[in-house]
């Protein structure tokens, strides 16, 4: 797929990074043809410009400044050359970073244009809603590396559409599960004024009911320190006069969850957004070839690897793969594989990663960690699936509404 | 730095201890063959993984990826007496049968290293091995080693004498370890994801053939092959099946898998003994070893070691 510059691009899209070709190890290189893969993120995206940040952080001269999905994908540029000897091709990335969804649609169709039907996107859940939407049937495919809305893997699912991240229903699962085994069975709810909130603590609620889990009350919290409104500010009147084992903080944001473990009135597990965390990566997990990846990813980058990070490198790590067995560099082949019975990727989470048919979800463990430490890898032990383990976090084929 | 003496044959009289390597530990326990108990407990550098016999099984070499060395633990006096190098972070490495050079995979640098074993210094470095490199294993000939490479499931053919990659081979998912049969006509590796082994032409690198586990009652997700054993005749390899927790036997003639014995958690690491009587695994979740009848195929002992259990090589 040999790519002519077309100078439109550079009006169509905000910021254009140059492409990073990497040579692939053989010397007869220079005659392979190249697999240009294209990657769209947004600038400002709100989940990396206000959400999760620590309060002193946005400050701190030594904080993380770009938690951006791209260096994940670097890493899986780097990793994804070293097959190019028996893929018989090179891979290059081309990045794409533009102010919103409508954008984002126009620079994929100006680099699908020049030949590029790949895609990683680094996208909330509603602008990959609009660009799965607006380029159904153009021959490209989109890898969904953060987005974890459960209506793209339901209701606004597409067959070209393909989720590395998690769904929010499978991080809620894990961690409904990890309460189950552990008879932490009552929960109390604390949510945000989100809409993403209200997302959260609906599949959470959707989790508790599946495994056997009590939600005893759902509170609504406000971030702040107005003494009139101190039932939805201060964790005494919040986590007051209810019965629960656990704490599920429902909070997009973060900032409020922080303060949450150890405030509580009664003794309890907090886990949701702070405490123990559902996440599809952490920098902690010492298991299954994960402290390699750790370690590539540090040294490319110089800070620790996040669940951004890791989505966009399976990604790449998935299309490597692909191209590697199906010997060929066509969309359409590309699908067929993944989508097949024989496609595992490895994801250094343990088990070989497959996708779902019914919605184009990768089947992954959830890891429940704390800040420091993987304390429990989803589906927890004894949680059983007639088929496959997996199954048993997000939607299964005869619950989902996903009709592709 | 130490120097290596050619790997003569094997001493009549063996301790009859078994060694294993505790990865989490940074030791390498010892354990009496006949009573099963723990003699000692060996500091060695850090992270202890894969280890091998040199000079007549008077000196065991054990990589300490951690540390970016391999450590040589002298076997009559039960400690750490020198170290050689392997480049940085190595992980598994085999010996050329010769004795003269030892070749390491460095998982974090994609690169295998050759060492001269007389001497402990480094002869080249090979680049450009994929990533992840693991399993490394030679033909019994000298002429080639297989490394497989983890993450891109592909194996590779070097000539370590040349520092030449002669080809690279697409295996199955997430290939991990090694092995030749005697007669070097093929060669056998494990897929960690799919649960198969992979077998080619050690001549030809050709694939011949691919072994399927499956067993009642066994998630194939959890069937996730690592590590092998041989009967000297090369009739019989007993593979380790990691979080399926079982050893699966396989008839290398016909190719089938003829049983499934029961170990501990995450099995892992394999050897035999001298008389092909027991075979000693690691498990790696479980922090122990067990020993199995070959014979009566069946479990007949288990011992705590260290954490994280990685190899286990028999003096005997």
């Amino acid at each position: 797929m040999f790519r002519p510059f077309v100078a439109a691009l550079l009006l169509l899209a905000i910021v254009a990074a140059a492409p990073v070709p990497v040579p692939a190890a053989e010397p007869d290189q220079n005659e392979l043809p190249t697999l240009t893969i294209g990657y769209v993120d947004l600038e400002p995206d709100v989940r990396y410009d206000d959400w999760g940040l620590h309060p002193v952080d946005i400050r701190s001269a030594t904080a993380i400044v770009d938690r951006h999905a791209w260096a994940g994908a670097e890493l899986g540029l780097a990793d994804v050359a070293q097959l190019s000897r028996v893929a018989k091709a090179n891979f290059a990335l081309e990045r794409r970073t533009v102010a919103d969804a409508a954008a984002a649609i126009e620079a994929i169709k100006g680099l699908a244009a020049d030949g590029i039907s790949l895609f990683v996107l680094d996208l909330p859940d509603a602008a990959v809603a609009e660009v799965a939407k607006a380029t159904r049937g153009s021959g490209v495919l989109l890898f969904n590396a953060t987005a974890t809305g459960d209506s793209l893997r339901n209701d606004d699912c597409a067959p070209h559409l393909f989720h590395t991240a998690a769904s929010r229903a499978m991080l809620m699962d894990g961690l409904a599960q990890f309460l189950k085994a552990k008879k932490w069975t009552r929960v109390l709810i604390l949510q945000g004024p989100l809409a993403e909130d209200e997302l959260t603590a609906s599949a959470f609620k959707r989790a508790a009911k599946l495994f056997g889990v009590a939600v005893t009350e759902t509170r609504n919290f406000v971030l702040g320190n107005d003494p009139r409104a101190r039932e939805l500010n201060d964790l005494a009147f919040l986590t007051g006069n209810a019965s629960y084992d656990a704490v599920m903080v429902a909070d997009a944001d973060g900032e409020f969850a922080l303060a949450v473990p150890y405030d509580t009135l009664q003794p309890a597990a907090v886990v949701g957004a702070s405490g123990l965390v559902p996440r599809v990566w952490h920098w902690s997990y010492t298991r299954h070839g994960a402290p390699q990846v750790h370690g590539r990813f540090e040294r490319m980058h110089g800070r620790r690897m996040g669940e951004a990070d890791w989505g966009a490198w399976v990604a790449m790590k998935t299309i490597g793969d692909a191209v590697v067995r199906t010997k060929s560099l066509a969309a359409a082949d590309i699908s067929a594989y993944i989508r097949g019975d024989q496609m595992r990727v490895d994801g250094s989470k343990g088990p070989g990663m497959s996708f779902r048919p019914w919605d184009n979800q990768l089947r992954q463990p959830v890891l429940l960690s704390s800040d420091v430490w993987v304390v429990a890898n989803a589906p927890i032990e004894g949680f059983k699936h007639r088929t496959n383990d997996l199954d048993t976090l997000g939607y299964e084929e005869r619950d989902t509404t996903c009709r592709f | 730095m130490l120097a290596l003496g050619l790997a003569g044959p094997a001493s009549a009289a063996g301790t009859g201890y078994i060694f294993v390597s505790n990865e989490a530990d940074h030791t390498v326990t010892v354990v009496d063959g006949k009573t099963f108990q723990v003699v000692k407990t060996i500091a060695t550098g850090q992270r202890p993984r894969d280890m091998r016999w040199v000079e007549g099984k008077t000196r065991l070499l054990v990589a300490v990826s951690g540390s970016d060395r391999i450590d040589v633990i002298d076997v009559s006096k039960l400690e750490v007496v020198g170290a050689i190098q392997a480049g940085e972070d190595p992980e598994i490495f085999a010996l050329d049968p010769s004795g003269k050079i030892l070749v390491a995979a460095n998982e974090d640098d994609n690169e295998v290293t050759v060492t001269d074993a007389a001497t402990g210094e480094r002869i080249r470095t090979v680049e450009g091995v994929g990533v992840e490199p693991e399993g490394v294993t030679f033909r019994h000939d000298g002429k080639v080693v297989f490394v497989t490479s983890e993450a891109t499931n592909t194996v590779f053919v070097i000539d370590p004498w040349q520092g030449e990659i002669i080809t690279e081979v697409l295996v199955g998912n997430r290939p991990r370890r090694g092995i030749v049969t005697p007669d070097d006509k093929e060669y056998w590796v494990t897929n960690e994801l799919g649960a198969t082994i992979t077998i080619l032409d050690a001549q030809t690198y050709e694939l011949i053939d691919t072994v399927h586990f499956e067993k009642r009652g066994l998630r194939q997700e959890d069937i996730s092959p690592v590590d092998f054993a041989m009967t000297r005749d090369g009739k019989t390899a007993y593979i380790t099946l990691g979080r399926a927790n079982h050893v699966a036997v396989v008839d290398v003639a016909s190719r089938e898998v003829t049983d499934y014995i029961l170990a501990g958690s995450r099995v892992w690491g394999a050897a035999l003994n001298a008389d092909e009587s027991l075979l000693v695994v690691t498990n790696g979740a479980s922090d122990d070893i067990t020993i199995i009848d070959t014979a009566k195929k069946v479990a007949v002992n288990s011992v705590a070691v260290g954490r994280t259990p990685h190899t286990v090589r028999i003096d005997d």
